[in-house]
């Protein structure tokens, strides 16, 4: 990440650019406030380390400036201070400092303090992501964006009440959920790549069709892969690869695309799949009209230990309150744009 | 020389050392920057003294105590945060007092050869 380093004393500025840049991240230092900002309105930086007392113009109107500036994404603003300024202190976080560091501060601590603002601005850049991303979807595919944000729900539901149940408590974490409610949504992204006359299609699918629609998995995880590839520790890019890929696996191991059986399937992908099921089937869609809450709850409940893991299927019994409450709160927004609907074939009732 | 039985060393190069995450090549260019700087910094305070110019005066001591702090010459950073507050609070009698003991740190500074 670059960071432009404001700092008027030689002997510090020479200090705080090797550190940053002895963890990785890419230096651009000046010597008072006033250089800063001319930088800063050539290029953004998504961090800025400035001290507090410099000529010209200082840290704390530095900091004002910039925050100001912001345009397209975040710059997070980390002051150095002297000990005894603790008035300083309050004038920075005031002027919208983000954190700040006081003399005579160490590498290890400058570092971490750097880190923090690298995940945050990082974190901001995930949350734009993952909600252009599922943009793309709901622009792309027949889907809603109410049937996307259900899904979340529904998954978040699901988790933190099998959360409860010792076989899945060790698996499940304040990550795990964090995640889960980060990617759920994304799960269909691979749609994107499925040709109209498909994805469209009001009618039964053909055997050909049906597999080319099947390969939506594929192309999702394709969506995750190079960037998974690129930074292998990121939880968040792991589980929306793996929802996208395993949302359609089945627990007998008859599903797609990789037909795995059990806990094979991550507990992601096996979570989406119940979700995804009861909300398509309580939602009007393309090719059927929407089912009572009880039919589907007792077309989960068959499949329970074929299509889904029947302990998930367990913990689902347990929630089903809230799954109407999210149903009611995010109701689909435009049910008339699909005109093709009144020939649609009625499912009956199980 | 070993700074941790000389308690006269201006400078306590093994807190530098751990602050630059042992680092000492970092630690040494930090040292031959202070050196210079530290003269420099010495003759705006004696200035501001000199004028009576009490802003000044507050603004030299406290880049000082800044950068003395950041090498580890904590006496000098010490004595020029005394500075700065006598300034803040007025009495240039106070800050003249405290600037012989300031003019020896200094000169130690000046002087001073980084061993590890």
């Amino acid at each position: 990440m670059r960071i432009l380093l404001a700092e008027d004393d030689r002997t510090t500025r020479l200090f705080v650019s090797e550190a940053l840049m002895s963890a990785g991240f890419r230096v651009t230092a000046v010597e008072n406030g006033r250089q800063a900002l001319e930088k800063y309105r050539e290029q953004s930086f998504p961090m800025v380390v400035s001290d507090l007392d410099m000529p010209e113009m200082n840290g704390i109107e530095l900091c004002r400036q910039v925050k100001q500036q912001i345009r397209d994404s975040y710059t997070y603003f980390i002051m150095l201070t002297a000990q005894t300024d603790a008035s300083n202190v309050c004038s920075a976080l005031e002027a919208g400092a983000d954190d700040y560091v006081l003399k005579p501060y160490n590498e290890v601590e400058l570092v971490l303090r750097a880190q923090i603002g690298e995940r945050t601005v990082n974190l901001e850049t995930r949350d734009m992501m993952g909600m252009a991303m599922s943009k793309l979807v709901e622009k792309r595919s027949n889907e809603t964006c109410a049937h996307l944000r259900r899904i979340k729900e529904l998954c978040l539901v699901l988790t933190h009440a099998a959360r409860l149940v010792p076989d899945f408590a060790d698996e499940i974490d304040e990550q795990f959920i964090q995640g889960l409610g980060e990617t759920a949504w994304l799960h269909d992204i691979g749609k994107v790549a499925i040709p109209d006359s498909i994805l469209l299609k009001p009618s039964a699918l053909s055997q050909e069709e049906r597999s080319i629609m099947e390969t939506h998995t594929l192309h999702g995880a394709d969506v995750f892969a190079d960037a998974l590839q690129r930074y292998p520790e990121n939880r968040f890019l792991k589980m929306a690869y793996d929802i996208a890929i395993s949302h359609h696996e089945r627990w007998d191991g008859t599903g797609y695309p990789n037909k795995i059986p059990g806990d094979s399937i991550p507990l992601s992908g096996r979570i989406v799949a119940i979700c995804d099921v009861y909300d398509a089937l309580t939602s009007t869609r393309v090719y059927n009209d929407a089912m009572p809450h009880q039919c589907a709850v007792e077309l989960i409940l068959k499949s329970s230990g074929s299509h889904f893991d029947p302990r998930l299927v367990d913990v689902f019994l347990t929630c089903l309150s809230e799954f109407v409450e999210i149903k009611r709160r995010y109701p689909d927004e435009r049910p008339e744009a699909y005109p093709s609907l009144q020939n649609a074939p009625v499912l009956a009732p199980v | 020389m070993n700074t941790k039985t000389n308690p006269a060393a201006p400078v306590d190069s093994e807190q530098l050392v751990q602050r630059c995450n042992g680092k000492v090549q970092l630690a040494m260019r930090m040292l031959e920057m202070f050196r210079e700087d530290v003269v420099r910094q010495f003759s705006d305070i004696r200035n501001a003294v000199d004028q009576n110019d009490l802003e000044a005066l507050a603004r030299a001591a406290h880049a000082m105590k800044g950068t003395a702090s950041m090498v580890s010459a904590n006496e000098t950073s010490q004595l020029a945060a005394e500075i700065e507050v006598a300034a803040k609070g007025s009495d240039l009698e106070q800050a003249r007092a405290t600037l012989e003991s300031l003019s020896q740190q200094v000169e130690l500074c000046a002087r001073y050869k980084f061993s590890n």
